[in-house]
């Protein structure tokens, strides 16, 4: 359990029939989908950019960054929290917040964006490294 | 007495005054009998012994008494010679230093046993120079001094017109004044959707005064260059002496204000600039005679305004490049090929020595030569919306002009549409819109071209550029904007002309900010995004991958 400190919590969310969990400080706001508008010369996995609260930030497509599939069906946006970063991500559902004790067991994972799977009471969660992520999508780019 | 609370007054005004010791030093270096600039480098060196001992910082003011005491013995008749002007800089340095320690939260305290020796050992070289150097009769400057003095209790208190407002307090003034803007534009939008006069003219009233404010905001935001040039006469004094060369180094029209956050990014693209003239353009002393040139080499720096542009010339009179030679290099080094090069005009030929990695010296010094700097200079002033441009003779000098808006917080752009995509482009970009007849355009040696004014121009579609289908011009017209390219007219190919516009500018965060040929973004009245485009690095970057794809 290394990987996880008890002192946080975490959001479970659901993506192309996945769950994922990020550490809720990693997320500065959550809202409904907003208009995107195209980014000229961008990769494929960054879907476009959103006009938070006059905040532009890029939208990432979670599912085509980890190899699973276009985000098409997300509902819910997720603007990531990191110094000097704008960055969201949509998801199809935010399912709940859960602390330390929820979680049962951890198993490592080779995958360096999804170090380690949470085994919880109703099933896993691949935990999502915020600034594994972050810092490999400036590397892409 | 609590004197913490002035610690902050302390720093900024002692680092004013080591400021003025620096330059006036230099002053007193050109001319050694300019008393008022004794008279004043005593003022200052007073003024740090005096702070400095009333916040009890007592390492500062002995070096700061010392150096009080070095300049009034050099009031009182003492020769100066260029170890008076080593000690009084190496003085500031270290109480500068000792500064720096106290921000860290140090004592501020160092060993400055062997310097203060020097100052009370100060004794000039046997020289006539030494000699002629004496600044004024010894009855006249204790005079000078008493006058002084008992004049020090007359002086009227002046109340100063002016208050210290922290910069970020200036930046949210002008945060706020662009977001205040864009809510204006979505009034007008609605205001032109549902009517009424009464609400436009409120609103052209509310323009009115949102100009006057951008404008009063933005003025309280610039600075003047010279805050960035100040440390260039004793960066060009220093590295020229370490190259044993000798460089009469003169700025004109610093005074000129910039915005604070170009001028925050400028310095180090200047002094790179420098660095190169004194490194690679002057010639050392026997070179220059034996080209016929005086011994003394010449380092300009010029700053101009035009309308709301600053043109900074940076000028020496030594070898000059070659612009052969520098292609030559470039294809040695596989940065061109031959064919690409043959193409190249002069100035485009010496711009090569702006890309990564390229350098034609032969050493790679200290100073400069690794090749790691010029790309820096073309790609800093790129991303401030501003231009490098070089010019040089071989044997009689190099001239590198930069042009750069006088602020990037709110600029004019023209909006245009590619496809779905709607852009901004910088007015200083766009030297004309332009809608050409298609039978207007020709095709030489495949490539598009139409004629303005006489001059063929190039025409290159957007949506090229950025990879992006467009629609290639429905009807009998073709639409695009004129922007010079290195010297040359590009004609720039869009789908539609949107009008012109003024707009905040919104720096971008990570990972946005790493894409190429875009320089911020801004928000429309509907609160669209649109990307605010650098069309010489879209240029650069399309080029860069059509010779990758080969």
């Amino acid at each position: 359990m290394s990987m996880i400190d008890p002192g946080k919590r975490y959001m479970l969310m659901r993506l192309l029939g996945r769950r994922f969990a990020l550490e809720v400080d990693g997320v500065a706001e959550i809202s409904e989908l907003l208009p995107e508008y195209p980014i000229p010369k961008a990769p494929p996995f960054l879907r476009g950019v959103v006009n938070i609260h006059g905040t532009v930030a890029a939208v990432l497509d979670l599912g085509i960054y980890l190899g699973i599939g276009p985000s098409e069906k997300g509902r819910t946006l997720l603007l990531l929290s990191s110094p000097g970063c704008s960055l969201a991500i949509v998801v199809e559902q935010v399912e709940r917040m859960i602390t330390a004790d929820d979680i049962g067991a951890v198993r490592s994972c080779s995958d360096s964006l999804l170090p380690c799977e949470l085994l919880l009471a109703d099933g896993s969660a691949a935990l999502i490294d915020l600034q594994a992520l972050l810092a490999s999508v400036e590397k892409r780019l | 007495m609590d004197m913490s609370q002035y610690y902050g007054l302390f720093v900024s005004e002692a680092r004013e005054h080591l400021r003025k010791i620096g330059e006036l030093t230099l002053l007193l270096e050109a001319d050694p009998t300019d008393r008022p600039t004794v008279d004043a480098l005593f003022r200052s060196a007073h003024s740090i012994k005096g702070m400095a001992a009333s916040m009890s910082f007592a390492a500062i003011a002995d070096l700061a008494h010392r150096m009080e005491d070095l300049m009034a013995r050099i009031r009182n008749g003492l020769p100066v010679d260029t170890s008076l002007f080593d000690l009084l800089l190496a003085g500031a340095d270290q109480i500068g230093a000792m500064i720096d320690d106290l921000e860290r939260g140090g004592v501020g305290v160092a060993d400055t046993a062997a310097l203060m020796a020097s100052m009370a050992a100060y004794s000039p070289l046997e020289s006539p120079s030494a000699a002629n150097a004496e600044v004024v009769s010894p009855s006249v400057a204790s005079h000078s001094v008493e006058a002084k003095d008992s004049n020090s209790q007359q002086e009227p208190v002046v109340v100063s017109q002016t208050v210290r407002v922290r910069t970020e307090l200036l930046d949210t003034f002008v945060n706020t004044t662009g977001e205040l803007i864009t809510v204006k534009h979505r009034l007008e939008m609605l205001a032109a959707e549902r009517g009424g006069n009464h609400l436009k003219e409120a609103l052209r009233d509310l323009g009115r005064h949102l100009r006057d404010l951008h404008d009063h905001v933005m003025t309280a935001r610039l600075l003047p260059l010279s805050g960035v040039t100040e440390r260039f006469p004793r960066m060009v004094r220093e590295l020229s002496r370490g190259e044993g060369k000798e460089i009469a180094f003169t700025m004109q029209g610093v005074e000129i204000e910039l915005d604070r956050s170009i001028l925050d990014v400028l310095g180090d693209p200047l002094a790179h600039l420098l660095r190169n003239c004194v490194d690679h353009g002057i010639e050392p002393a026997a070179a220059r005679l034996s080209a016929g040139k005086p011994t003394v080499g010449t380092l300009t720096l010029t700053v101009t305004r035009q309308k709301d542009q600053v043109e900074i010339t940076v000028c020496d009179d030594g070898r000059g490049m070659d612009p052969e030679a520098i292609c030559g290099a470039a294809v040695d080094k596989g940065g061109i090929d031959r064919e690409m090069a043959a193409a190249l005009s002069a100035n485009e030929k010496l711009m090569l020595i702006c890309h990564a990695g390229f350098s034609t010296a032969s050493r790679v010094t200290e100073i400069s030569g690794r090749g790691v700097g010029m790309d820096v200079v073309k790609n800093t002033l790129h991303s401030l919306g501003g231009t490098l441009s070089i010019a040089s003779t071989p044997g009689r000098g190099s001239t590198f002009l930069l042009r750069l808006p006088l602020t990037v917080a709110i600029i004019n752009v023209i909006l245009v549409g590619v496809g779905q995509l709607t852009l901004a482009v910088p007015l200083t970009a766009v030297m004309r819109t332009a809608d050409i007849r298609k039978d207007e355009v020709a095709s030489i040696d495949g490539k598009d071209i139409f004629f303005l004014g006489g001059e063929e121009v190039p025409l290159v579609p957007l949506g090229d550029l950025l990879g992006i289908p467009w629609e290639q011009g429905r009807g009998e017209h073709l639409h695009a904007f004129i922007a010079e390219v290195r010297g040359e007219r590009v004609g720039i190919l869009v789908d539609r002309l949107l009008g012109h516009k003024e707009v905040f500018v919104k720096p971008l965060a990570k990972p946005l900010s790493l894409l190429p040929g875009i320089n911020g973004a801004t928000l429309l009245g509907d609160g669209q995004v649109v990307f605010i485009l650098d069309i010489l690095h879209s240029i650069d970057a399309a080029a860069s991958q059509g010779a990758a794809r080969g």
